[in-house]
């Protein structure tokens, strides 16, 4: 391998040409899909004059300012850095597993299965369901007995081209989002009722598998991410607390012994059928190198096993 | 031919013709064959959308190389991108043993690059484009360019040596 400057290209065209598999790119489903998109702009633009000229009124409208999301999850420096203020009940056995990524880079509660996506979100309380600027709120079945509407850029079609969007009213005035898309059934609105109508609102500390007696002071949570299965390997989930502290980056990863398929980096250990490694990127935290490096905190970390019942909403502390 | 037959002509056209270029860019810039339909699938999207504007572009190759560009790194930036694995080392790949393990280091090394230096390389020693184009490409100045491909081909080295270690050692007896 050369990687001088020259042999670079040489390289790159080779690996260009390496087995691939047959292309799946698809230039008529492109062309369908950027009609569409064309199509809603268009209509979109003319209900938009439309209504502003007051010719048409088609349920709530909204021509000028977005709507006010709400945090649905975020990080705590609390005792679990996780915490959801709103969370999935029932979810079709589709579903692999609920996800949370929290932090630095915005907040997501999301479900998953083969290719499927469900997120939930939330907006501040106001009387009337919040419609970005060209949208249209269609009435739906009401939710728990409260107010209910499909949020579409085609008043002619509830589920939006299959990019479903579901907002409800929720008892303390807020509106609760489910957004949808790639569903296998061909009508997704009765398995979004159902899932809608057992989320649950209200302070949640999601239980994480390890417990750690204490964190240097100085260490601030800045992100976390649960993912439900594991975004990389084969595992049922994957754990990733960061932290920053002294101008360093610290971040903990949690997951399945052995489920990795990348060779985990940094400090590492293993307990009870889960693994923690300990990355420091950046400059060591003063605050770390104190207490013996990222093999302290391994020494403070309890793994709790992949029992999800011994799971611990008691993570720091 | 006019209006919207004449777009989708030309646009299969054109597309037909480049699909297999932009794939193996695609490819390059995210190190998995799949992950690269998948860009490409959305930037031909785009295309279809913008066509009156990608037609008129005086390069349309280049415009399109932008766009590319654009859809990598925007995903790369968004929450699920930046945890979607780009090489996982778990994909069979078929092919010649004798030059496999040197493609599959390259590959490895391109993964481990920061989104943007990873694609200032494939532009600059892939695409063959000049300091000036490539910064056009990636909207950003041109010393920003120099600097990202220093930086890009001293972390490949070191990276790429970290391997050929690893394997020596492993060879130890």
């Amino acid at each position: 391998m050369t990687t001088n400057e020259n042999g670079l290209g040489a390289e790159l065209r080779e690996l260009a040409r390496s087995p691939a598999p047959p292309m799946r790119v698809d230039i008529a489903r492109a062309r369908e899909v950027g009609r569409r998109r064309l199509w809603r702009r268009r209509i979109g633009g003319l209900l938009s004059a439309l209504v502003v000229s007051g010719t048409l009124a088609v349920g709530w409208t909204v021509v000028s300012g977005g709507p006010e999301r709400v945090t649905v999850a975020t990080v705590s420096e609390g005792t679990d850095p996780l915490v959801a203020y709103a969370s999935f009940g029932w979810l079709p056995d589709t579903v692999a597993g609920v996800s949370y990524v929290v932090g630095a880079h915005g907040d997501q509660v999301m479900a998953g299965g083969p290719g499927m996506r469900l997120i939930l979100s939330m907006y501040a309380p106001d009387d009337e369901p919040p419609v970005e600027s060209g949208h249209t709120a269609l009435s739906a079945q009401p939710v728990n007995g409260r107010r209910a509407y499909w949020i579409t850029a085609d008043p002619a079609d509830p589920v939006n081209g299959g990019d479903a969007y579901l907002r409800w009213q929720v008892p303390d005035g807020r509106w609760a989002e489910l957004h949808a898309y790639d569903m296998p059934e061909a009508d997704p609105r009765p398995t979004m009722l159902r899932i809608a109508a057992d989320v649950t609102v209200g302070t949640r500390p999601v239980p994480l598998p390890l417990h750690i007696s204490s964190v240097p002071a100085d260490f601030e949570i800045t992100e976390v991410h649960f993912w439900r299965p594991a975004m990389q390997g084969d595992g049922a989930w994957e754990l990733m607390i960061f932290y920053a502290a002294d101008g360093g980056r610290v971040t903990l990863v949690v997951s399945p012994e052995g489920s990795r398929t990348v060779s985990p980096r940094g400090s590492c250990m293993a307990e009870a059928g889960l693994e923690l490694c300990v990355t420091v990127e950046g400059k060591m935290p003063e605050s770390l190198a104190a207490i013996g490096g990222p093999e302290a905190l391994l020494r403070r970390a309890t793994l709790l096993g992949m029992d999800e019942r011994e799971w611990t909403t008691r993570v720091i502390g | 031919m006019t209006g919207v037959s004449a777009r989708d002509a030309e646009f299969t056209d054109y597309v037909s013709g480049k699909a297999w270029w932009l794939r193996k860019v695609a490819y390059l810039l995210c190190g998995d064959w799949h992950h690269a339909d998948d860009l490409v699938q959305t930037t031909i999207t785009r295309l279809y959308v913008h066509w009156p504007r990608v037609r008129a572009a005086e390069n349309m190759d280049g415009y399109v190389r932008t766009v590319l560009v654009n859809v990598y790194l925007a995903e790369r930036r968004s929450p699920w991108g930046r945890r979607m694995p780009l090489f996982d080392g778990g994909e069979e790949t078929p092919g010649a043993e004798d030059d496999l393990d040197s493609v599959l280091d390259l590959r490895t090394a391109l993964a481990a690059l920061p989104p943007r230096q990873r694609a200032t390389l494939v532009l600059r020693y892939y695409c063959d484009l000049t300091v000036q184009e490539t910064a056009r490409t990636l909207g950003c100045s041109q010393g920003n360019v120099k600097s990202q491909t220093a930086r890009g081909i001293g972390h490949l080295r070191r990276l790429l040596h970290g391997y050929a270690d690893s394997f020596s050692e492993e060879g130890q007896p």
